[in-house]
């Protein structure tokens, strides 16, 4: 069971290699509220956990994607009680 | 991004990518050891380094001159699952030795990305000033995953791409030099990349070459 306070997926589009994953990651992992981001070729998808003191919006981790160079789409944000580990691996 | 040219490589705001690339042409003294750099200013402009170094012995400088090249993706379509790219290139080649003249550099760049497959073009011209020598490039290339079939859930296992390229290099007053070139691409870790190909010339003085490259993502 993961202990993380809050997770946010978002989708993500013009994601292409292994460079692309790295340096997604590492840009949004640069950011002081996330703990981890884990990134999904297959779906086109990040899921971001964040602190349990975080204020971060998904507006603003949207900017950092766009930053980096990718497209963002339709995003969730799960609560400690519901968050999507509950159901698939973390 | 294949095998001959650097400029079709993705990069994101503040990423750094270093590549080493050996060309050997057996029988001649034009080995020759490559040192590239990149650096992402921002998510559309990068700044990109080589410097050649020829390592056979013989006459000659070994130090080669010093190309700089800035890109600029003016458009780019990344709302899809297929995303494309169109970049300006805009540089120079500083001489490293007093005997030679510097160059001026303009071309372009585009990459089209479609499941296993990425496709890049680019082209570059290179105008001497004074008794510099003008000279083109241009590379096609076609890179195909073979492995894995299906990325992983989360994360990124090893990947391996196979690697076709059609090129043709040219100086002022010769014939273009066409090559083909076959390879692969090892993705050993995300940051890591290892790759290595076969180029033939179809109308050139040298039959065949090798190439050995490494890039490694700071």
């Amino acid at each position: 069971m993961a202990t993380h306070e809050q997770v946010v997926e978002i989708d993500l589009s013009g994601l292409t290699c292994s460079f692309c994953v790295y340096g997604l990651k590492k840009n949004l992992e640069k950011d002081d509220d996330v703990e981890k981001a884990d990134i999904s070729l297959k779906q086109n998808k990040t899921r971001i956990y964040l602190k349990p003191e975080a204020t971060v919006t998904e507006e603003e981790l949207k900017e950092i994607i766009k930053d980096a160079g990718f497209a963002s789409g339709e995003s969730q944000h799960y609560g400690k009680e519901e968050h999507p580990c509950d159901s698939t691996p973390c | 991004m294949g095998l001959r040219s650097f400029v079709a490589l993705p990069i994101n705001k503040s990423g750094v990518v270093t590549r080493l690339v050996l060309d050997e042409i057996p029988e001649t003294s034009n080995n020759k050891l490559t040192s590239n750099l990149a650096y992402g200013f921002d998510n559309k402009q990068t700044f990109f380094l080589a410097m050649p170094y020829r390592i056979s012995s013989g006459e000659g400088d070994h130090l080669g001159d010093i190309s700089l090249l800035y890109r600029n993706i003016l458009w780019q379509n990344i709302g899809s699952t297929n995303p494309t790219h169109f970049g300006l290139l805009l540089g120079g080649v500083a001489p490293t030795d007093s005997d030679r003249d510097p160059k001026a550099s303009a071309g372009f760049v585009v990459t089209h990305f479609n499941g296993k497959h990425e496709f890049d073009v680019d082209a570059l011209w290179q105008y001497g000033i004074d008794d510099a020598l003008n000279t083109l490039r241009y590379d096609l290339s076609w890179q195909y995953r073979v492995y894995p079939q299906e990325y992983p859930e989360w994360g990124l296992s090893p990947l391996v791409n196979t690697v076709f390229e059609f090129a043709g290099r040219g100086v002022e007053g010769n014939t273009v030099v066409q090559q083909v070139t076959g390879g692969l691409q090892w993705v050993v870790t995300p940051r890591w990349v290892l790759e290595g190909g076969v180029t033939q010339d179809l109308n050139g003085p040298d039959d065949t070459n090798y190439i050995v490259s490494t890039r490694f993502r700071f």
